[in-house]
C-alpha cells in the first residue's frame, strides 16, 4: 500500500498554476507551417494538464472521497510511516495512493535511505516488523543497495556496530523463532513466508553493511559479528560474499563465542530453538565455497570441537568437510593433513556423550562420509596420509562398527569412484598399471576382511561388492574393450549390461530365489567371487557384442553345477581362471591381461583359504 | 533603404509570428510548473509522477520554443537573400 501526503495550501497553489498554464496554452495559436510541431506540443501539454492533473488535484482539494484515494492516519510505529514522518508537516493530509511505489519517491534516494535508517534503529518501530513493512523494506533495500551514495547514507544513518548489532539481532532472533515454528509445523505458511522475507532483508542489509570505506574484498572484516548473538551473526555472514580467509576467520570467531556459552550479558538464542543453530547455518554457507571451507577446516583441525561440538545437524559438518576435501580440489596429502587431526580428536573425544546443546550425533556416520572418497588412503595407500596400516585399519573398523556408518560408506562410494576414475589404469602403451591394480586389490581385500570381521549386515556388504564390481568393470570395459577414448561416465548396471552378459547373469544373479545378496553366498561362497563373475562375464559379454569373441564364448564358463560339498569360493576362482586362460588365444594381450586383473582384484587368496 | 519584395515581406512577417509564439511559450507558467510540484508540496508515487511529468512538459515547451526561434531565423535568412537579389537587380 502506497501513501500520498500533501500540503493543502501549496497543492492549491500548484492547482492554480496548472490552471493558468492551461489557459495560457489555450491562448496560443499559429497556422504557420513552421509552427506545426510547436503547436502539437502546446496542445498535448494542455491535454495532459486538463485531462489528468487538474482533475486529480481538483478531486483532492475538493475532498472527494474516492476508493483509490482514501484518507488515512498513518501508524507512527509503521516503518513506512516513520520514513514519511520526517517530511510531514502538521497540516499535511494523507490519503492512499493507487500507484505502486514509496511515500519517499519524491525525495532523493539518499534522503530516503537516511530516513529508513533512522526508522530501523528505533526499537519502537522495528520491535516487530509486519510482513507488509518487511516486504516494503526488501524493495527499498534492493533499490538502495544498487546506489553507492544511498548505501552509504543508510549505513551511516543506522550508525556504528552497536546500532547495527541491535538491529541485526532483532531480525536474526525473529528468524530463529520462525525457523523453529516452521520445524514444528512445516505447513506453517506464515512462518515460511516470514523466513523468506527476513532472509531477503538480511541480504540487503549485508550489502549495505559491507559497503564501508574499504575497497577490496579481502581487506575488510565484519566487526559487528563480535557483538551479535552467534545465530544472528551466522545469518548475516551467510548473506555475505567474503574473501575465503575472512569467511573462515569470521566463522571461527562466531563458533568460538558460541562454544563459550554467552558474553556475560545474555544467553545465546539458538540452544533453545528447535531449528538450525549458528553452526548449521555457517557450515552450509562455508560449504558453498570450497576455498572458504578449506580455510575453515584448516582452523578447525587445531580445534576440532568447533566442528564436532557446535552443530545440531550432522549433515552440515559433512558438507563443510567434504567441500574442504573434495578430491577434485585437493591432493591426497592435503586431504590427509586436514582430516587426520579430526580423526585423532575423535579417537580422544568422539565417544564422549554428545552435549544436549550441540554436537555431532553419530560421529561414525560423519567420518564414513568424509572418508568415503579416500578409501585407498585407508587401505592400500596409507603412506599418503603418513599413518600406519594398523591405525588406518583400526579407523576403518571403528567407523564400520556402526551399521549406519557402513551403509553411508557404501552409499558414498560414488565420491570414491570419482576419485579413482582419475587414476590412469593403463599407460600410454596400453599396458595395465600394475601398481594401481595392486592398490585396488589390496583395498578390496582389506574391506572384505573388515566387513566380514565386523559382521556387517548382509545387504550392506552385498551393496558394496556389487557397486565395486560394476565400477571396476566400467573402467576396464572402457579401457580395453570399448577403446581408450570411451567414456567411463555412464553408469553400468544390470540394466545396461550387454544382452549377452545380461542373459548370462540373469540366470545366476538377478533371478536368484534368495535375492541377489543372499544368493551370492549360496552360489559362490563369497561376495568377492560373485563380483569377479559379474566383472568377467560383463567384459566377455561386451567382447561378444563387439564381435571380438564368438557368440558362444561364455558357454565355456560353467558355474551351474557347483557341488554343495565343494568349497565354492575356491572352485569359482579356479573356473574363472581356467575360463580366462581358455580365452587367451582369442583375445589380444591387453584384453587378456584385463580379464586376469579382474579375477585377481576380487579373488582374495586369504579369504578363499579361510573358507576352504 | 532595403529593397523588399512581396515574398520577403511575407517571410519576415511569418518569422515575426514565430518569434511571438516562441516568446509566449517561453514565458508561459507551464515552463516552471514542475518546480511547484516538489516534495515540499506533496510526497508519494503520484506526486513523483506528477513532478516528473510536469518537469518534462516544461522541457518540451522550452525545446519547442527554441525550435520556433530557429525556424524564424531561417525564414529571415531566406528573406534577406531575396532582398539582396532584388537590390542587385535594382542596381543594374
Amino acid at each position: 500500500m502506497s501513501f500520498l501526503g500533501y500540503d493543502r495550501e501549496l497543492l492549491n497553489a500548484l492547482f492554480d498554476a496548472m490552471r493558468r498554464s492551461s489557459d495560457e496554452l489555450a491562448a496560443l495559436d499559429s497556422a504557420d507551417p513552421q509552427a506545426v510541431d510547436a503547436m502539437h506540443v502546446v496542445r498535448s501539454s494542455r491535454l495532459l494538464l486538463d485531462q489528468e492533473w487538474l482533475p486529480l488535484l481538483g478531486g483532492l482539494l475538493a475532498c472527494v472521497a474516492l476508493d483509490e484515494r482514501r484518507p488515512v492516519r498513518l501508524d507512527p510505529t509503521d516503518l513506512r510511516a516513520a520514513a514519511f514522518a520526517g517530511h510531514q508537516r502538521e497540516r499535511w493530509q494523507i490519503v492512499t495512493d493507487p500507484l505502486p511505489g514509496t511515500v519517499m519517491s519524491t525525495v532523493s534516494l539518499v534522503d530516503e535511505a537516511r530516513a529508513i535508517g533512522a526508522g530501523l534503529i528505533d526499537p519502537s518501530i522495528t520491535g516487530e516488523l509486519t510482513m507488509d513493512e518487511l516486504t516494503w523494506l526488501v524493495d527499498r533495500l534492493h533499490v538502495i543497495a544498487a546506489d553507492p551514495m544511498a548505501r552509504r547514507a543508510l549505513r551511516d544513518s543506522i550508525g556504528g556496530d552497536d546500532q547495527w548489532a541491535d538491529l541485526l539481532d532483532r531480525l536474526g532472533l525473529d528468524r530463529l523463532e520462525h525457523a523453529g515454528r516452521l520445524l514444528d509445523d512445516p505447513e506453517n505458511r506464515a512462518s515460511a513466508d516470514r523466513l523468506s522475507v527476513l532472509d531477503r532483508v538480511s541480504a540487503g542489509l549485508a550489502i549495505v553493511y559491507s559497503s564501508g570505506p574499504h575497497t577490496a574484498r579481502g581487506g575488510w572484516y565484519p566487526t559487528v559479528i563480535g557483538l551479535l548473538d552467534p545465530y544472528s551473526a551466522a545469518v548475516l555472514l551467510a548473506q555475505m560474499d567474503l574473501d575465503p580467509d575472512v569467511a573462515a576467520t569470521a566463522a571461527t570467531q562466531v563458533l568460538t563465542r558460541w562454544l563459550e556459552g554467552n558474553d556475560g550479558r545474555r544467553m545465546w538464542g539458538d540452544p533453545w530453538s528447535a531449528g538450525d543453530n549458528a553452526a548449521d547455518v555457517l557450515f552450509r554457507w562455508l560449504a558453498t565455497d570450497a576455498a572458504a571451507a578449506r580455510a575453515f577446516v584448516e582452523r578447525a583441525r587445531r580445534r576440532p570441537e568447533l566442528l564436532f561440538r557446535t552443530t545440531y545437524d550432522d549433515a552440515s559438518v559433512v558438507a563443510v568437510v567434504a567441500a574442504a576435501t573434495d578430491p577434485d580440489q585437493v591432493a591426497a596429502d592435503v586431504a590427509g593433513w586436514l582430516i587426520m587431526p579430526l580423526i585423532d580428536w575423535n579417537a580422544a573425544h568422539g565417544m564422549l556423550t554428545v552435549p544436549t546443546d550441540g554436537g555431532v550425533h553419530n560421529m561414525r556416520v560423519v567420518l564414513a562420509t568424509i572418508l568415503a572418497p579416500w578409501l585407498l588412503q585407508l587401505t592400500a595407500r596409507t603412506d599418503d596420509w603418513s599413518w600406519s596400516p594398523r591405525a588406518a585399519d583400526a579407523t576403518l573398523r571403528w567407523v564400520i562398527e556402526d551399521e549406519h556408518a557402513a551403509t553411508r560408506l557404501v552409499a558414498s562410494m560414488g565420491a570414491w569412484q570419482q576419485n579413482l576414475a582419475a587414476t590412469p589404469f593403463v599407460d600410454d602403451a596400453g599396458r595395465l598399471n600394475d601398481a594401481v591394480l595392486h592398490d585396488l586389490a589390496q583395498l578390496f581385500a582389506k574391506l572384505q576382511v573388515a566387513f566380514r570381521d565386523e559382521e556387517l549386515a548382509d545387504a550392506v556388504a552385498a551393496a558394496f561388492w556389487r557397486d565395486a564390481s560394476f565400477f571396476v568393470v566400467q573402467i576396464l570395459v572402457s579401457a580395453f574393450v570399448a577403446g581408450p577414448a570411451a567414456s567411463i561416465a555412464a553408469d553400468l548396471t544390470f540394466a545396461t549390461l550387454g544382452a549377452v552378459a545380461g542373459t548370462f547373469l540373469d540366470d545366476l544373479v538377478t533371478q536368484s530365489p534368495a535375492g541377489p545378496s543372499d544368493g551370492a553366498s549360496a552360489r559362490f561362497g563369497s561376495r568377492a567371487a560373485d563380483t569377479a563373475v559379474i566383472a568377467v562375464v560383463s567384459i566377455v559379454g561386451q567382447l561378444v557384442q563387439n564381435g571380438r569373441l564368438p557368440a558362444d564364448a561364455l558357454d565355456a564358463l560353467r558355474l551351474g553345477d557347483l557341488d554343495d560339498d565343494e568349497c565354492t569360493a575356491g572352485v569359482v576362482d579356479e573356473r574363472l581362471r581356467e575360463f580366462v586362460h581358455g580365452l587367451s588365444d582369442s583375445t589380444d594381450a591387453a584384453t587378456h591381461n584385463a580379464l586376469v586383473a579382474v579375477v585377481n582384484l576380487f579373488s582374495n587368496p586369504l579369504s578363499i583359504e579361510q573358507q576352504c | 533603404m532595403r529593397a523588399t519584395t512581396v515574398d520577403s515581406e511575407v517571410l519576415r512577417s511569418r518569422a515575426l509570428g514565430l518569434r511571438r509564439l516562441s516568446a509566449s511559450m517561453a514565458a508561459s507558467e507551464v515552463v516552471g510548473v514542475g518546480v511547484r510540484a516538489g516534495s515540499d508540496v506533496w510526497l508519494g508515487p503520484t506526486a513523483t509522477r506528477c513532478h516528473d511529468e510536469l518537469t518534462e512538459l516544461g522541457r518540451r515547451v522550452t525545446r519547442a520554443s527554441d525550435v520556433l526561434i530557429e525556424n524564424a531565423r531561417s525564414l529571415e535568412r531566406r528573406a534577406l537573400e531575396l532582398e539582396i537579389v532584388a537590390a542587385g537587380r535594382a542596381a543594374h
